[in-house]
């Protein structure tokens, strides 16, 4: 372990983990989120690896007596979490939300939905001629028979790619998203700037995002609203006829559905 | 250009940055359920609230989200934004009154009354 001058993020970073780590609002240590400055700046630490360097670090007496003293504060509620509780307690008190149905949708949406719903969609359809007709006329019901129904009630359109036309996916409006096939949006996707940039320049975005289109492609721009929500079909890559749906499906990315990317490459020989 | 000066955080998976974040998601859903609201019009109250909204990385999208969900409730005479106000500096007391390690409970708010069924 090379021993020296800490950097200041990461200085940063290991009091904020520690004191993660000595929170007793935070239920789930592993699945509580690193600060935004460990994020942004991407230190290829988890969060196990910070907190031994932070014993390991020649001045971690510093830490450590800002560990200790961690145990003698009261507790502290940052104004939107105590907002948060605060509509939850009266919701609550009314009947109209459960603690434990709340806790459930958490789950569900942190575990359970995600884009590998997505991807199974999009491997049937790319193996099943039949499937992908339906999915064309009417993917609200060909999405649902694979177990994937929305909750809000929201229609699904498929949105095939082909060589001559790509389509992306936008909300202008708000952030819009088949959250029963795709789980929920990255933070990009909620962003101003893709939410604006996606309908004005989609080249400059897609190229900007390493997607490059041949000139002729077409590219067509979809702004989902709350009643109708888009899932993108991209191109089957080349080269991938003798795979199992199973391994087709783990070509299938996120973003490929979105269209902000493209299926993977296959890796067969 | 780097791209990520105009597309921030493309590579960022997470969805939550904060757990209130997942609850203030979640309990829109659950209202959602309960009847209480459209989707049209929770999709119509965050449109407001993210036209406004100052940050162009999108990172107080939940910010903004707590805001339409509170208005939302306020404008159907569920919830008013002042007791929502009010029962939040209460918590904020209580978490400031317990004791670390221990959990974090109303009835600890120095200024506690029995606020049961006053809402």
């Amino acid at each position: 372990m090379a021993r020296g001058p800490i950097p200041d993020t990461l200085r940063q970073s290991v009091q904020h983990v520690v004191l993660l780590y000595d929170d007793p609002l935070v239920a789930d240590r592993d699945k509580a989120p690193l600060p935004e400055f460990v994020e942004r700046h991407r230190h290829p630490l988890s969060r196990h690896t910070i907190a031994l360097l932070a014993l390991s670090f020649s001045d971690s007496t510093h830490i450590l007596s800002s560990m200790s003293h961690a145990h003698d504060h009261d507790n502290d509620l940052d104004p939107m979490a105590a907002r948060v509780r605060a509509l939850e307690t009266i919701l609550t008190q009314k009947g109209l939300v459960e603690p434990a149905a709340i806790d459930a949708i958490v789950d569900t949406y942190e575990t359970k939905v995600g884009p590998r719903n997505g991807a199974k969609v999009v491997a049937r359809a790319w193996c099943d001629p039949e499937y992908s007709d339906w999915l064309k006329q009417d993917a609200t019901a060909a999405i649902a028979s694979l177990g994937f129904a929305g909750r809000q009630g929201e229609h699904m359109q498929a949105v095939f790619n082909t060589p001559d036309t790509h389509n992306l996916v936008v909300c202008t409006l708000c952030s819009c998203y088949p959250w029963s096939v795709l789980g929920l949006p990255p933070v990009w996707y909620k962003a101003p700037a893709y939410r604006s940039r996606a309908v004005m320049d989609p080249r400059g975005v897609l190229e900007e995002l390493g997607v490059h289109l041949p000139a002729e492609t077409n590219i067509r721009v979809w702004d989902s609203t709350a009643e109708l929500r888009y899932l993108v079909v991209p191109l089957r890559p080349k080269g991938t006829e003798g795979l199992s749906e199973e391994e087709l499906a783990a070509l299938v990315t996120r973003d490929s559905m979105i269209g902000t990317g493209l299926a993977l490459e296959s890796h067969q020989p | 250009m780097n791209p990520r000066d105009l597309l921030p955080q493309a590579d960022d998976d997470r969805v939550f940055s904060e757990p209130w974040q997942a609850q203030a998601f979640a309990m829109t859903l659950a209202l959602h359920q309960k009847g209480v609201f459209s989707w049209s019009e929770w999709a119509e109250s965050l449109s407001k609230e993210l036209e406004n909204s100052g940050a162009e990385d999108g990172s107080d999208y939940y910010t903004c989200w707590l805001a339409a969900l509170e208005k939302l409730l306020a404008a159907k005479s569920i919830t008013a934004l002042s007791d929502v106000d009010a029962l939040a500096a209460a918590w904020q007391r209580a978490a400031h009154a317990t004791p670390h390690g221990t959990p974090i409970l109303l009835e600890n708010d120095p200024q506690h009354v029995d606020r049961h069924n006053t809402f």
